[in-house]
């Protein structure tokens, strides 16, 4: 019993994650073709200047910079889309969980990845790359990163709604976060300070267990192993934080 | 079965602004609007339900009355479990729908049968949905509206839509926050037949409201909430009766 009602309950969130998506593109005439059209442009221009800046040819970084940037959209806009979520007075009226309420907000930007991975199927064909065996490892990636997304915005949800400083600090912090973290330029053009900007940063590892299996490169042990320990301490402690504010972040709205 | 248990239930909202704004011995107003203040180790709070005991049995219909601000609302949200109480029991035995704030509830610029499949979807998939759709239809009347954007409808066309679609869903507990308000005269006497064969059903009905009339006709208990005070009156004539006489003169 218990099984099914986890089964409907997830197959309305999913739903209403489609509606979301559905009704933001409602009005527009090209729709959903947007959001890709605005991703290629996005590729194109980084891939162009990233190009110029380091004298490499734009049309071997344009994979690498299509993956980072794909991955790098999900990861950003579900964290800034779950600093708003419960301010909205929506879960004042509506009796859902706040898992539940960050739950859509993750479906959604997953919705709009697998929409998003039409583009880096046309780029892969145009560059020439071809999937292989290593692609499957994409699996594990798509799993890790839905967890920490899902933990990302329980306590970025709680923080900005308590304080609502967070919001703006985030916003910024995502930006610098986006520059000194090797998505559209690779690490291989450092020269100095490859700790703290790629071996400790954990975004990067993160889009790197999605970037890599598309690549056709498998997952490095050293980010397999990171991303792991990491979601596991990551998990824990937005559990603990979970129990502690599930009842009081109505209070701050 | 279905049973709303409330024992000692208490709620203080804490109030997230600069504390040196109050003074500390004075209420937030010496008239009857809002709540009591309450200090709890410096932090400033609103102490908005105090002590609140009550039940509702199979086919009650409660009517909340109270001045602005004495928690009708609160009440409502605590009994649908959007707020938690900070102590006291709650303990509720069968399937919420409530109608508590329109605008909130529903997607501007989803259409009305999209709006239908969202609360739905809200509700758990807890019903049929063809027959969902069939009895907002009908009871509605809402006709060809329903394939445009919500945010196209009159407040009293959201009401109407928002009551049929709470009544419909498959649920023992209704809880309305002074909903039907803005709907024409046609479909409040509509809403009137339809509730007084509802009323004879064993579903439980929570009505905060300032509509009188509205009372005396479809109610069997009334709660008077002054301050967060609950009082209650299982006699709706006398009930009302204190509600128009005494509830403004009468301190606590």
């Amino acid at each position: 019993m218990n099984i099914d009602y986890y089964k409907i309950k997830l197959s309305c969130l999913f739903e209403l994650a489609w509606f979301e998506v559905k009704l933001k593109y409602d009005r527009s005439m090209l729709g959903p073709f947007w959001i890709s059209i605005s991703m290629i442009i996005l590729i194109l221009g980084l891939s162009y200047s990233f190009g110029s800046i380091f004298n490499t040819s734009a049309i071997k970084s344009l994979p690498w910079i299509a993956c980072g940037v794909v991955t790098w959209q999900f990861i950003t806009t579900n964290i800034e889309e779950s600093c708003q979520k419960f301010i909205t007075a929506e879960s004042l009226n509506i009796n859902l969980k706040p898992i539940e309420f960050i739950s859509i907000n993750v479906f959604k930007n997953l919705i709009i990845f697998f929409h998003n991975f039409a583009v880096l199927i046309f780029i892969l064909i145009i560059t020439g790359n071809t999937l292989n065996f290593n692609f499957f490892f994409i699996f594990y990636g798509l799993i890790i990163l839905i967890i920490n997304s899902l933990c990302a915005g329980i306590i970025f949800g709680f923080l900005c709604c308590r304080y609502r400083d967070f919001i703006i600090i985030i916003k910024n912090l995502l930006f610098i976060i986006f520059l000194v973290t090797p998505i559209f330029w690779s690490p291989e053009v450092l020269s100095k300070n490859r700790l703290i900007l790629v071996d400790y940063n954990i975004i990067f590892h993160m889009i790197q267990i999605v970037r890599d299996p598309i690549l056709g490169n498998g997952i490095s042990v050293y980010t397999f192993f990171f991303t792991i320990i990491f979601t596991f301490l990551f998990s824990i402690f937005s559990f603990f934080i979970y129990q502690k504010f599930k009842k009081k972040y109505v209070f701050w709205i | 079965m279905k049973k709303i248990i409330f024992k000692n239930v208490c709620l203080d909202i804490p109030l997230l602004f600069n504390n040196r704004l109050f003074s500390k011995k004075k209420n937030f107003s010496e008239k009857l609007v809002g709540a009591k203040k309450k200090n709890s180790d410096g932090k400033l709070m609103s102490s908005i339900l105090e002590n609140i005991s009550f039940e509702c049995n199979e086919g009650d219909s409660v009517a909340i009355l109270g001045h602005n601000g004495s928690g009708k609302t609160t009440l409502l949200r605590v009994i649908s479990g959007i707020y938690q109480q900070t102590s006291g029991v709650v303990d509720i035995q069968g399937k919420i729908s409530s109608l508590l704030n329109i605008d909130l509830t529903i997607k501007p610029d989803a259409t009305g049968y999209e709006n239908i499949r969202i609360f739905w979807l809200y509700k758990n998939k807890c019903c049929d949905i063809k027959k969902l759709i069939n009895q907002v239809e009908n009871f509605s009347e809402l006709g060809d509206f329903l394939n445009l954007p919500i945010k196209n409808y009159s407040s009293g066309m959201q009401a109407r839509l928002l009551f049929s679609l709470c009544t419909y869903i498959a649920s023992d507990i209704l809880l309305v926050d002074e909903g039907i308000v803005s709907a024409d005269e046609s479909f409040i006497k509509k809403t009137k037949k339809f509730l007084e064969t509802f009323i004879n059903t064993n579903k439980i009905k929570i009505y905060a409201s300032h509509d009188i009339n509205f009372v005396k006709e479809n109610c069997n208990k009334v709660f008077l909430l002054k301050k967060g005070k609950l009082s209650i009156f299982n006699d709706v004539s006398e009930g009302l009766d204190f509600y128009l006489n005494k509830y403004n003169n009468v301190d606590n």
